[in-house]
């Protein structure tokens, strides 16, 4: 190898520690007993701030409420996500450009202006309460482009010759799709309920101005201690938020590349 | 049909809130506290005052900061993983850049806040090392903000960089090489316009969504170096001048949208799903 490969060896190195090293030592501080917030060196281990974290009876229902919000939209996504990718490779769909700018937009346009406008659309269109359903609804519509587009990318690789065979053989729409169709989109429809549960759980902007007062989920309780003061506890559950979402994009990536 | 469904949503929960809510809201009146539906242009023209076009200003500069960062760490990282690793160990490294993206939004600025604190993990490390001279004082500064950015959104740019890098063939780069072009040669006359397609979509990607953000100056950035997103989440939250909100949310649609808009044959769905 000569020097230049060193180099650029060097330098991709640098890179990963980059994108690493913050996740890296929220982990490590969450683990250790230092003087004061963030003494260095990070000493000792401890699993104190987790258990202190459980027995905080704010943080156990805003880790609640996440999970609950997550579920239920996740679910949503998928549904929705399926309905549009089963339709848009299977069907000759209408105004079909159209339809898919219109899926991929929630993933571009700015969050703070879905927040803001289901706020205001919700508020004072609808003059109904904020609340869970909305967060649920505006978070469907955040994940709905990614669960689409891993569904879409499932669904067209799967031999159609296979749901034909079944029809010819008197199978209706119905169980073609149950029995053919869905066994065989199986793991993109699990990879996409992964990633709709890690854009929801993680979700904070929309979250930030749909939810009513007092009502916490994990980012808005993690962004009042980043605004009003930190405490040991935050190093546990960012790292709970980190593990969680490690967990979810590997095994979801995983699903999409083994079914390849 | 079964498309209704999904997309009687989109139109419900995403088109007539944005376009059919904020849009007239933009042109009502506030009065005191209470809107009152009656046609004004006011909240449009309070934009022209200077602490709102230097906000705007500054919300561009992050934008196109953070944009040229990610593509200079991005494209060669791009570059190696195509091109040096071997074949069956390219999709771990692609997971590896993809999975930071997914570690938390406000755990990593959490994480930066950490390590840039003075007295902070950088610090500590420096000090330990008897380095204090070298101490950084960079949190609540544009530079925390930038690198708050670049390691939020980079990994997009990577993705779509990687999108296009694909296409390359190695023969290329020897073809041109035993010819006796020099890196840069290469790079300006093969690699780039061979990759132009991602890179665009990628830049378009990251531009975008650093220019809706608030959140990483809000926990990054000092008082003075918010962008046009703190003041819309302000006059929301704070200020309760919603009309005045909608007013600032609808010109930062107009300019996201025309640049999607603009851009919209590069921004091709492969570039999201590797």
């Amino acid at each position: 190898m000569s020097l230049k490969d060193y180099i650029f060896r060097l330098a991709v190195a640098l890179i990963f520690i980059f994108l690493y090293l913050p996740s890296v030592v929220i982990i490590l501080y969450s683990f250790s007993i230092t003087k004061g917030l963030f003494g260095f060196p990070p000493l000792g281990f401890t699993l104190k701030w987790y258990e202190d974290m459980f027995r905080d009876q704010t943080v156990v229902t805003a880790l609640v409420n996440s999970i609950v919000i997550a579920v239920v939209s996740s679910a949503l996504s998928v549904g929705l996500g399926f309905m549009l990718a089963f339709a848009l490779t299977r069907y000759r769909v209408r105004f079909k450009p159209i339809i898919e700018s219109l899926v991929y937009l929630p993933m571009l346009i700015p969050p703070l202006i879905i927040g803001i406008s289901m706020l205001l659309f919700i508020s004072r269109v609808l003059t109904l309460k904020t609340g869970f359903w909305s967060i649920v609804v505006g978070h469907t519509l955040l994940a709905l482009p990614l669960s689409t587009l891993i569904l879409n990318a499932g669904m067209s690789r799967i031999d159609k010759t296979l749901e034909w065979a079944a029809m010819d053989l008197g199978a209706d729409n119905i169980k073609t799709l149950r029995h053919v169709t869905l066994p065989l989109v199986y793991p993109s429809i699990l990879s996409a309920f992964l990633i709709s549960f890690i854009i929801s759980f993680d979700e904070f902007i929309v979250t930030y101005f749909l939810a009513p007062p007092g009502f916490q989920t994990l980012p808005l309780w993690i962004w009042s201690q980043l605004r009003f003061g930190i405490t040991n506890v935050l190093n546990a559950i960012a790292s709970v938020v980190i593990y969680i979402g490690i967990t979810a994009a590997v095994v979801s990536q995983m699903l999409r590349s083994r079914y390849r | 049909m079964f498309i209704s469904i999904p997309v009687a949503f989109l139109v419900v929960f995403m088109i007539i809130p944005s376009f059919f809510t904020l849009i007239p809201y933009s042109f009502y009146r506030l009065e005191g506290l209470v809107v009152v539906p009656e046609f004004t242009l006011e909240n449009y023209m309070r934009f022209f005052k200077p602490i709102y076009f230097s906000t705007l200003l500054r919300t561009l500069g992050y934008s196109v900061a953070a944009t040229i960062l990610s593509f200079i760490i991005m494209y060669p990282l791009a570059y190696y993983i195509w091109f040096k690793v071997p074949k069956e160990k390219r999709d771990l490294y692609v997971l590896l850049v993809i999975v930071p993206y997914w570690a938390g939004f406000l755990a990593r600025m959490y994480g930066w806040i950490v390590l840039l604190r003075g007295e902070g993990f950088i610090d500590g490390v420096l000090s330990f090392l008897g380095l204090e001279w070298l101490f950084i004082e960079i949190l609540y500064t544009p530079i925390a903000v930038i690198i708050g950015f670049v390691h939020v959104y980079s990994p997009l740019m990577f993705l779509a960089i990687y999108s296009s890098m694909r296409n390359v063939e190695k023969s290329y780069i020897d073809a041109a090489s035993d010819l006796g072009a020099g890196p840069l040669k290469i790079f300006t006359n093969i690699l780039l316009p061979l990759t132009k397609p991602g890179v665009i979509a990628g830049s378009i990607i990251v531009f975008v969504l650093v220019f809706g953000s608030f959140v990483t100056p809000a926990l990054l950035g000092g008082p003075g170096d918010i962008m046009l997103g703190n003041i819309i989440e302000r006059q929301f939250k704070q200020t309760i001048d919603w009309p005045f909100g909608s007013a600032l949310a609808v010109l930062m649609i107009m300019i996201v949208l025309s640049i999607l808009i603009v851009f919209r044959r590069y921004l091709t769905t492969r570039v999201f799903v590797i």
